[in-house]
């Protein structure tokens, strides 16, 4: 470690995010090898380190021996301060060099609210921030994640967007970076070539085109680039690769735990859910394999929790077989197993217990929407006797405490609808009363109601969002109606949400802002404690562009969108009839009731979604 | 079940982590090594791992010792071998032994530390021949005017480039003094700036100044 370093890490609070020298990290000779990635991960070591897509490319590239993939987070603004006064640059955790060292710097998108990081990064590296004045092969930024579902808010700074998932066309990036390292070829000249894998985007060979008033009219490529970008998936899931063992944090992340990812994609179809549209299609792995893949994990990396991910796992055909092959193992090596949430019209008592023989953890249901009518809206079917039957189930059998997780400003919502959010509540603590064999112990009902933030690549994705007022508004009501006994309600200030609202659906105008805003002094705008909103409002002022425009706007179906030159598999068709559904009331079948031929079976190439 | 007591060194990047999150760390190493480990009996059953004498976060150790309940008739063969390949950088385990001595009979740890501060030796020794030396100290209750003098023992200062190396025995265990207040003093008195400096705990000792394992 640094000298440099030393001194400056007894003053940051928790250090041991800067240090690495974590258990299974991976270090090779830097002579030994034809190309140097940091992988980038725009927040701070906590969430960065609880990622699945980091755990398994990181594992992946440095699986290649031309390839060391090393790693580097957000530095929080005291370790920033710190970095910038002794002039040290942000460098990666496992040899300590500064990101200008390298020959890609990949980052991964996740969260709108990180873009002021990429960037803040990237200087915090002396790298300069816009692709078009970094000329050489070297630094070299590309970026992939659920964000680039819309990468247009970051099109002047990445130079190659990785669309979809990652697995295999990274792999085919790097192996033509090599190549053109090793021929000492221009930038451009790599920039067109990559261009020509599939499902690379490249911002700089498009040219947006714009009206008189700067609106969005579609985009133009150039140098034989496609016209249409299309995702990249692994098409079996079951062979692809899996990290044995990933790095173990030294100190307490969001999720320290095995993540056993189960299966991508999710047959619901809920029109609000992004990821339940861009992972289409559906691909399980098979129950072997999985129990393969956990004990190997868990044994490697002594982890006490496996937990089994997924956009919905209760939807994964084969968990009894899967949990029957791993409980006994888990239970004697004190290994608990979890479910992150579960649907309550698929909710079993027997499931939940056999989970818990380790460890009771908590019960998560999330309705979304408080009545039936808004439910069948957003196409969450799920019915209220649903919900009140899995509480009561797990009531009767020990638990005093649910979860339930909604969401306010949703496309046609009414007050009768925020009503339902506060009806559910006492149902459910009636339900308790009725069912629970100890009632001295008493229950408790948390409600958390988000902001819906309308997404790309979702039916939803011409919606106009709440203003932030018409969400305040709401939240008052709310706060008078839920106070119930034995009820908790949880919101959070729409502003964020609001933000996200602009960036989830921008266009390469945000560009100039979030370089602005960045300038002032943006940073972790995700973080309530460091969110700027004052900057951010200058910025966008300073630069003329109206968020109203981006975030409330109901847009037509003849407008181009700026990002339907990015195709996640579903086609425009799928998402305008589930759109007119949503406003007919009308819910729609789940993949597995009947094909709704939303277009993501073509990325199997004769293949067969959801076997 | 037999409970037994590791020596282990905390160095480099490991410094850096924190006293609880260690108690982590040599669960999940003991899960990696295959070593079968003590629970707690009870609802929520935890590990039974001890760590005698809580390192400051950011400090070295050549002399971290760590109780443990072995849930084997035996250690594994190779134990060593196996605990160290499971541990991150830094840690390094270098014996195993049985628990016989309480915890409750450490009085005093040596440290070594590393001052970035322009003073001579001499002038600091000289302040602490004094008949008092009293530093602002935090406690549980609040902050104390605390004469530091009758918590050290042996100190020994040498002018190295750029500083000053400073060898002493602390109380440790019951009664607690964070070396950290020996360059707050000098800070306070010798009127030197807030400076880097390094820490390494290099042994830990009961009240005859006899090695504690």
């Amino acid at each position: 470690m640094l000298k440099e370093l030393e001194k400056i890490l007894p003053r940051v609070r928790k250090p041991a995010r800067y240090s690495g020298g974590e258990f299974a990290q991976v270090i090779k000779d830097k002579a030994a090898v034809d190309i140097r990635v940091v992988f980038c991960f725009p927040d701070v070591y906590e969430v960065g380190m609880s990622h699945l897509g980091m755990k398994i490319l990181y594992g992946l590239y440095n699986s290649i021996d031309y390839c060391w993939c090393e790693r580097c987070f957000a530095p929080w603004p005291d370790m920033e301060a710190e970095l910038r006064a002794a002039k040290l640059p942000l460098y990666a955790l496992e040899s300590g060099d500064g990101l200008d060292a390298f020959d890609i710097i990949a980052f991964t998108l996740q969260y709108e609210l990180s873009f002021t990081n990429v960037l803040n990064m990237l200087d915090l590296a002396g790298i300069p921030i816009r692709s078009s004045e970094r000329k050489g092969l070297r630094n070299l930024v590309i970026a992939g994640g659920c964000c680039t579902a819309n990468p247009e808010p970051l099109a002047d700074f990445v130079d190659v967007f990785v669309i979809g998932e990652g697995e295999e066309v990274s792999i085919e990036l790097f192996d033509l970076y090599r190549t053109a390292k090793r021929e000492n070829w221009e930038k451009h000249r790599f920039l067109v070539a990559a261009a020509g894998i599939g499902g690379c985007y490249v911002p700089a060979l498009y040219t947006p085109q714009v009206d008189e008033k700067g609106r969005f009219m579609g985009i133009t490529p150039s140098d034989g680039a496609p016209a249409r970008i299309v995702k990249r998936i692994v098409k079996d899931l079951d062979h692809a690769y899996y990290p044995e063992c990933p790095v173990v944090p030294s100190t307490e992340v969001v999720h320290d735990r095995v993540m056993l990812e189960v299966m991508r994609g999710c047959i619901r179809g809920c029109r609000f859910c992004q990821a339940g549209h861009t992972f289409r299609p559906i691909r399980e792995k098979s129950p072997e394999t999985l129990i393969r893949q956990g004990m190997t994990q868990a044994e490697k990396t002594g982890y006490d929790e496996i937990s089994l991910t997924s956009l919905s796992t209760t939807d994964y055909r084969k968990l009894d077989e899967l949990c029957d092959g791993l409980i006994d193992w888990c239970a004697k090596r004190h290994i608990s197993l979890a479910l992150p949430s579960q649907r309550a019209d698929k909710f079993s008592v027997e499931l939940a217990q056999r989970l818990e023989k380790v460890r009771r953890t908590g019960l998560t249901f999330a309705p979304e929407a408080g009545t039936q009518r808004l439910r069948d809206v957003i196409n969450k079917n799920l019915r209220e006797e649903d919900l009140y039957n899995a509480c009561g189930l797990a009531f009767a059998n020990g638990w005093n405490s649910v979860k339930l997780y909604y969401m306010m400003g949703l496309p046609t919502e009414t007050l009768e609808d925020l009503d339902g959010i506060a009806k559910i509540a006492r149902g459910v603590v009636d339900v308790w009363r009725k069912t629970s064999n100890n009632r001295a112990r008493g229950v408790k009902v948390t409600a958390s109601v988000a902001c819906f933030v309308p997404k790309p690549g979702t039916p939803f994705q011409w919606e106009p969002m709440d203003t932030v007022e018409q969400l305040r508004e709401k939240q008052e009501y709310m706060k008078g109606i839920m106070r119930i006994k034995n009820v908790d309600f949880h919101w959070h200030d729409p502003v964020t949400s609001h933000l996200e609202g602009v960036f989830a659906r921008g266009d390469r105008r945000l560009c100039a802002v979030i370089y602005d805003a960045w300038r002032r002094g943006c940073r972790f705008d995700g973080w309530d404690d460091q969110l700027r909103m004052d900057l951010w409002y200058e910025a966008f002022a300073a630069c003329g562009v109206d968020m109203a425009e981006y975030a409330n706007r109901t847009r037509s179906f003849d407008e181009v969108l700026p990002w339907e030159h990015i195709y996640n598999g579903v086609t425009r068709e799928h998402l305008m009839k589930e759109n007119l559904r949503a406003h007919s009331g009308l819910a729609s079948e789940d993949c597995r009731a009947g094909c709704s031929g939303c277009g993501a079976l073509e990325l199997l190439e004769g293949g067969i979604c959801d076997v | 079940m037999s409970e037994l007591r590791l020596l282990f060194e905390k160095r480099g990047t490991a410094r850096y982590i924190s006293h609880l999150d260690l108690m982590q760390v040599f669960r999940r190493a003991f899960a990696r090594a295959d070593v079968p480990i003590g629970f707690t009996q009870g609802f929520h059953p935890h590990p039974n791992l001890n760590i005698l004498l809580p390192l400051p976060t950011g400090f070295e150790s050549v002399c971290e010792l760590l109780d443990f309940a072995l849930d084997a008739p035996r250690l594994p063969d190779q134990f060593l071998y196996r605990i160290n390949r499971a541990l991150p950088a830094g840690i390094c385990v270098t014996s195993v032994g049985e628990a016989r001595t309480p915890a409750k009979f450490i009085r005093y740890a040596a440290y070594e530390m590393n001052a970035d501060i322009p003073i001579e030796a001499e002038r600091i020794a000289e302040l602490f021949s004094r008949e008092e030396l009293v530093v602002t100290k935090r406690t549980k209750r609040g902050e104390s005017e605390t004469n530091i003098l009758p918590l050290l023992r042996d100190l020994n200062v040498q002018t190295r480039d750029g500083g000053v190396t400073i060898r002493a025995k602390v109380a440790a265990g019951n009664e607690n003094l964070n070396p950290e207040y020996i360059l707050a003093a000098i800070e306070k008195y010798c009127g030197a700036g807030p400076a880097y400096a390094s820490y390494l705990r290099r042994e830990v000792y009961d009240a005859e100044l006899r090695v504690f394992r």
